[in-house]
């Protein structure tokens, strides 16, 4: 067993006759396995900065209605808009 | 017997299998890359040319493994949707959820790569012979497994439908491996078989299973990491993904 089969770059480029179909079914296929990884890893991410995006807003929420509660039972007049420092609590 | 069983069944749950599947990912990767070098550098610079085909043959390199995977893909999608169907575990229904675009990619390039081969070869970019028909079919019931499961909102219920279609399709599997000898196809016989010694040199056949490896690594290295967006986005509302995503926010922090 040869280590190389070829005896020249353009050689192995041409393939014969047949290099538009070699390297056709190469590329496409590369391509298609370079792409598919790279499209997951992306998905992924958009997912987890959306879910992050969600929790956090969650979270802000509850916070929000801790401070409404703690004012009502306090007799506080609640004010619109209260900002949600009581986050840290949650 | 029964400690095993526990720790597969520690596994089976998306809780456990997220982390175990982040820290396997990279094996793959790494598994993938050594075989597929080591595959294409066999098959495209040391085999020697075919004495019927010329060059061209080298696609086969190409050609058998992204065939064999999108049936072996198949076949392990539909056994996952069957445990899922029969036995309602959280994680079958994502693993066959996970393998279809793969699988489907697969398919697609063994169709591709084949008309590349059979316009020098044959003459023609396609033939409705018994192979490339039945290769088209298998396409088709993957395209047809995704689009039934978008087409269902409740994720459980997408499971349970394209259970079925996954597991009615599943015949079709052997009728493209042996579809080369029930019909006189154009397409050739084929090149390796567990039967009888293979028909071709030692050498090409390296190459060949070389590249299968890789194929097969790449397949399982994409497919976990496909399966881990669908736990995260299924499992959304349960408190370990909370965790999971606060980890996250904190490691990065």
């Amino acid at each position: 067993m040869d280590w190389m089969y070829w005896n020249s770059f353009a050689e192995f480029i041409a393939m014969g006759t047949h290099g538009v179909y070699v390297w056709g079914s190469f590329i496409v296929m590369a391509v298609a396995m370079v792409a598919e990884p790279l499209l997951i890893v992306k998905g992924h991410r958009q997912l987890l900065a959306r879910l992050r995006r969600q929790f956090r807003a969650e979270k802000s929420e509850r916070g929000r209605a801790t401070v409404r509660q703690t004012q009502n039972r306090l007799g506080v007049p609640s004010t619109p808009g209260t900002p949600s420092n009581s986050e840290s609590k949650a | 017997m029964s400690n095993r069983l526990i720790n597969w069944y520690r596994f089976a749950s998306p809780q456990a299998f997220y982390p175990l599947a982040g820290r396997m990912i990279p094996w793959f990767w790494v598994l993938a890359a050594v075989f597929g070098v080591i595959g294409l550098y066999i098959g495209f610079l040391v085999a020697p040319t075919d004495a019927q085909q010329g060059e061209g043959y080298r696609i086969i390199f190409l050609h058998v493994p992204a065939s064999w995977m999108s049936m072996f893909i198949y076949v392990v999608m539909a056994f996952w949707a069957g445990l899922g169907l029969a036995f309602n575990f959280r994680l079958s229904g994502m693993m066959a959820q996970a393998l279809a675009p793969t699988g489907a990619l697969f398919a697609f390039l063994s169709l591709w790569t084949g008309a590349l081969w059979g316009k020098p070869m044959w003459g023609t970019w396609w033939v409705w012979d018994a192979r490339l028909t039945s290769e088209l079919i298998l396409l088709f019931l993957y395209v047809g497994f995704i689009a039934l499961r978008s087409a269902i909102d409740d994720p459980r219920r997408a499971d349970n439908a394209s259970a079925v279609l996954a597991l009615v399709g599943v015949v079709n599997v052997p009728i493209i491996y042996f579809s080369v000898k029930w019909w006189n196809t154009l397409h050739q016989g084929s090149s390796v078989s567990l039967t009888k010694s293979p028909s071709m040199a030692t050498t090409m056949l390296w190459g060949m299973l070389f590249c299968a490896l890789a194929c097969w690594m790449y397949a399982i290295a994409v497919a976990l990491m496909r399966v881990r967006t669908i736990m995260l986005e299924r499992e959304r509302n349960t408190e370990w993904v909370r965790a999971e995503i606060a980890r996250g926010e904190a490691a990065e922090a």
